[in-house]
This record gives C-alpha cells, structure tokens and sequence, in this order.
C-alpha cells in the first residue's frame, strides 16, 4: 500500500514524464530518490532539542527563524539508507553522481567514529566542513551537495514538521525567509482564492506571502514588482523584483488537478530559470539565511 | 479505470458566462453569428463555435418570478451513444479515452452525417462546422492530460463547475444534495450514473433545459434503443460493401 505522498509523488512524476519529456532522462533517477526519502521519513528517529512552546511562539512573533540549519538532528540510519537508494538508482553514464555517492561512501567508511560529524558537516552552508573527511578531488561539488542534501532531507524534513507543528502560529508568518530554518523559497504557488504559498528550499516547510512581496528584499511596491509569463506553459510564471533583481518561480496551483510534488517541480522548472536569467533575473545567492547573522546567533568558526 | 467527471452545482451558478467565453478562448472558437430572442441567453444554442452555452430559463416558483441558469455541456456519457451514431459511418471518428473517460470527435467525423449524430445524443450536444466536422466540448482533453484542470471549470468564480475523479465528484455532488434536501425538496442529480458531468439543480429539470435528462423529450430512449439495435447491422453493412 502507497502511502499518500508516495501516490502524490508517483502521479506527479507519471504526469511530468508526458507532460515535459525534455526532462526524461530525470525522472527513472528522481522518483527512486523521492521514494526512498517518502518510505525512511516516518522512521527517522531524532533527538530534537527541547524547546517549549512559548520560546517557539516568541520567536515566531519577533519574526525569527526557529532553528539554524546546522542545529537540525540527523538520524544517521535514514541517511545511510537514502544514500544507498541513491547511488542505486545513478543512471549508468552520470559520472558525477557517481562520484559523488562513492565520495560519500569512502568518507563513512574510512572514518566509522566520525559518521556523525561527516553528515552533519553538510547542514552547513558558507563553509565545507565536510573536507575534512571528504576525498573532493575530481568530485563535483554541485553532484556532492546534492546526493548528501538528498539523503538528510528526511530527517530535515520531520524535524521542521515538528517544530511547526508546535510553533501552532495563530498570525501568519511575515517574512519572506522560512519560518522554521530562515531559508528562502524554491518555488511558490498561488493556491485557493489566489493566496501565495513559498515553499522552503532547505527544510520544505510552506508559508504565506503576502501578494506583493520580494523573499529577498521584501519590496512590497507593486510598481516594482512583475512578472514573465509564457503562453505556452499556462500555470507557470516567473515572479521578479526590480529593486532587487532577483527571481522566483511561480505555479499556480489553482490550475492543477492533482496536487504539487514540490521536489520534482525544482527541477522540472529549470528551463524557466534559464528564460528567467536570459532576461538579467538572477537567483539569490543560495543557501542564504542571511537572518542569523541579524540574530545574534552565533556563526560557527 | 473510473476516469475523471464534472460536477456542477447550478445553485451556485450566477450566469456570469465566464465558462462560455474560457471554452471558447482555449479551443480558439470564434465567434458566433447571433441574434437577441429576448432572452440573456446568448448565442440562442450551442453551435460549432460555442461548446459550452449558458442556458437562461424564467420560471415561477409561489408566484414569484426565478431564473434558472443551466451551463450547458456535453456530458462525456459513460457509454456514449453518438460514438455508436459515428461508428456506423466511420471508423476512428471518435476517441474514448481510456484514462479520463474523454468522449473526443476526430476530423473523421465529417464522415458522419450530423443529423444522425445529433439525434442520437440524448442531450442534443453535437454541432457541425461548415466542413462537416463535427464538435463538442473535449472535456479539455489536452490540458486534462497535462494536469491542468478544464479551462471553464478554472474560471468559475463561484465553485459552481468542478472537476475531478469520478470518485470524489460523485462525492462532492452528494454531499451538496443531501445539504440541500432540506431546503429544495425537488432537488436532484441528473443521470448521475449514466454521465461524467453530473448537474444538481433543484426544481424540475426541464424548467432547466429541454435537454437537461435524457429520460425528458420526444422519445430519445426508444430512439436510443433502435440505434442500438441497428448498430451491428450498419456496422455489418459497411464491412459487406467494403469487403
Ligand atoms: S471542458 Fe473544455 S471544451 Fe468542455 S466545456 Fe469546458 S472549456 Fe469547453
Ligand atoms: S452527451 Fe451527447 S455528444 Fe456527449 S458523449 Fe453523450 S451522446 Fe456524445
């Protein structure tokens, strides 16, 4: 029996697979990895640190992101597990995500006291820890990122579930970074009647932005503020800011039969970056939670 | 496979047309010659370039005057008979699709005479271009593939057209029955397992639409049932003469 997100991944993959098949030689790859990430997610096991409910609403209130990355627990048996499906499902030819699996692989191997230290190292961000125990030679950063990212995104993902859950915020969330990691979004979607939902790039948690607002530099002027459109792909749009000048893809959900897998849309939307940067838009640097600095959290060093 | 179905829920409808015109605008359907009757129903009928026309009836109910408003369709029958109509004519004219129970003419369709095709339908829904191709509404078989929802279904301001699996429509639609019962004791489904776009209205249907049921009319069921019967010995016929 598939459990709900596993039939929402399933078809949305199917879909996409006859809807876009530029994409084709994704989709045998990403739907292994969701799968994987679907089926280990509700056995992560995660020793969160406490924090109660009034330091969470605070928080939330003073608009400041609950946790930092580098703070999310990581349940070291998913990870593995994911890892595994990964590198299983690496079509034959893909030199670098090979490379980057086996990377991986040899870093756990060679040093079994330090697995911890090496899955952690990748929640961070402005820094590369993991070379520490890393191999990176001839390894593509990028493809390295990407396959440890995938197989901590389970724990993430629960851990951000969590606190959210118990944050149980009655006013909505203002800013345009995410309200659990300080992250900014991959993608938005205009949902019911016309409500904008970003939707996180490091833990996946969904919140509302306002209708006219930046992520980035929360603008709020709609002069300055558009967006591109392209008439042959109803229900996407790229939202843009001029002050800023950065961007931000947009679906519109309202369109849609079945519901979003936001994952498979990051990458089934890449064309729309390259119409996007084309016409001098460009991503913000990523990841970017610039916040904690404003926080007085500590950066590591 | 159970396939996809429309529910529309006319109590909701406020015939502001934003169907008519979407429909008209994703099939790039141009205009239609018109003419006013008097009435705000407008073009007067369904035509090659109109799949989808809102229908304004005047009625009474305790002296009082009502409109009723009935956005008119092709219904995507579950065994639909103008595929049997067509068939008898052509091969190919029709596509049954097998995933979302789509009923979709072809360009072969001009091989069948419409008088036939339209009369077979019991909802009076086929219309024939200047070509003889003969059109209706395709469910937006080609968005519907791509996951988009139908285009007049994504306009409709006030949820009163919806689309999704037979499954949850056919739940949607109850539900909104049995919370009408109350109010409108005469209100009912149309041919709910007969159709994939299953209306709810709440007054006699033909106050609707001459066409809303299939059972209303002069007699379109026996005339169902002799095109029944007669489609194996057409059918037959074609295979003698091409043979
Ligand atoms: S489903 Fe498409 S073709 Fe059919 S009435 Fe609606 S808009 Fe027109
Ligand atoms: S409503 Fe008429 S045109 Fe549509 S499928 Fe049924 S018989 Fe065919």
């Amino acid at each position: 029996m598939l459990s709900d997100a596993e039939t929402i991944m399933r078809k949305a993959v199917a879909l996409a697979r006859s809807s876009k098949p530029a994409y084709h030689e994704l989709y045998d790859f990403l739907e292994r990895v969701f799968a994987a990430q679907i089926q280990v997610k509700p056995r992560c096991r995660l020793s969160l640190n406490p924090m109660d409910g009034e330091a969470i609403k605070a928080r939330w209130t003073a608009g400041l992101p609950l946790m930092r990355r580098w703070d999310f627990p990581v349940d070291l048996k998913a990870a593995h597990e994911v890892l595994e499906a990964v590198t299983r499902a690496v079509p034959e030819h893909n030199r670098e995500l090979s490379g980057a699996c086996s990377a991986i692989f040899k870093a756990l191997a060679q040093n079994p006291s330090a697995k911890d230290a090496i899955w952690e190292s990748f929640l961070h961000h402005d820094w590369n820890p993991w070379e520490e125990w890393l191999d990176t030679a001839g390894v593509d950063l990028p493809s390295l990122l990407y396959v440890a990212r995938s197989c901590l995104r389970p724990s993430i993902e629960r851990t951000a579930e969590e606190r959210l859950q118990r944050a149980c915020p009655d006013d909505h969330w203002k800013a345009g970074f995410c309200p659990v990691c300080g992250s900014l979004p991959s993608l938005i979607s205009l949902e019911g009647e016309g409500q904008r939902r970003a939707h996180c790039s490091w833990c996946g948690t969904p919140w509302r932005l306002a209708r006219f607002q930046c992520p980035v530099c929360d603008n709020r002027r709609h002069a300055s503020l558009g967006y591109l459109y392209a008439e042959q792909e109803p229900g996407y749009r790229i939202d843009y800011c001029m002050e800023c000048r950065h961007y931000f893809k947009t679906i519109d959900a309202r369109e849609r039969l079945w519901p979003l897998w936001i994952p498979l849309e990051e990458w089934t939307t890449l064309h729309l970056d390259l119409v996007a940067q084309r016409e001098g838009w460009k991503t913000p640097p990523s990841p970017a939670p610039a916040v904690y600095e404003t926080d007085g959290f500590a950066v590591p060093s | 496979m159970a396939g996809m179905s429309f529910f529309i829920d006319t109590t909701r409808c406020t015939a502001c047309r934003g169907c008519q015109i979407a429909c008209k605008n994703w099939n790039q359907n141009g205009a239609s010659m018109t003419k006013n009757l008097g009435s705000h129903q407008n073009p007067p009928d369904l035509d090659a370039n109109t799949f989808k026309l809102v229908r304004f009836s005047e009625s009474e109910v305790n002296g009082k005057p009502v409109w009723y408003f009935f956005a008119d369709q092709c219904r995507h029958c579950l065994e639909p008979p103008c595929m049997d109509a067509i068939a008898g004519y052509v091969d190919g004219g029709v596509i049954h699709d097998e995933e979302t129970g789509a009923v979709v003419y072809t360009d072969k369709s001009k091989e069948a005479p419409i008088d036939d095709v339209r009369e077979a339908c019991p909802y009076d829904i086929p219309r024939a271009r200047e070509d003889g191709r003969i059109v209706k509404c395709t469910m937006c078989l080609d968005r519907v593939k791509n996951g988009l929802i139908p285009a007049c279904v994504k306009v409709c301001p006030t949820q009163a057209m919806n689309f999704g699996t037979r499954e949850s429509m056919l739940e949607l639609a109850q539900k909104r029955l049995a919370d009408l019962k109350a109010k409108y004791p005469k209100a009912q489904l149309l041919n709910p397992q007969e159709v994939r776009v299953i209306y709810l209205v709440v007054d006699d249907p033909t106050k609707y639409h001459s066409h809303a049921v299939a059972s209303l009319g002069s007699g379109i069921d026996r005339k169902l049932a002799l095109r029944r019967l007669f489609k194996p010995a057409k059918t037959m016929a074609r295979a003698l003469t091409l043979g």
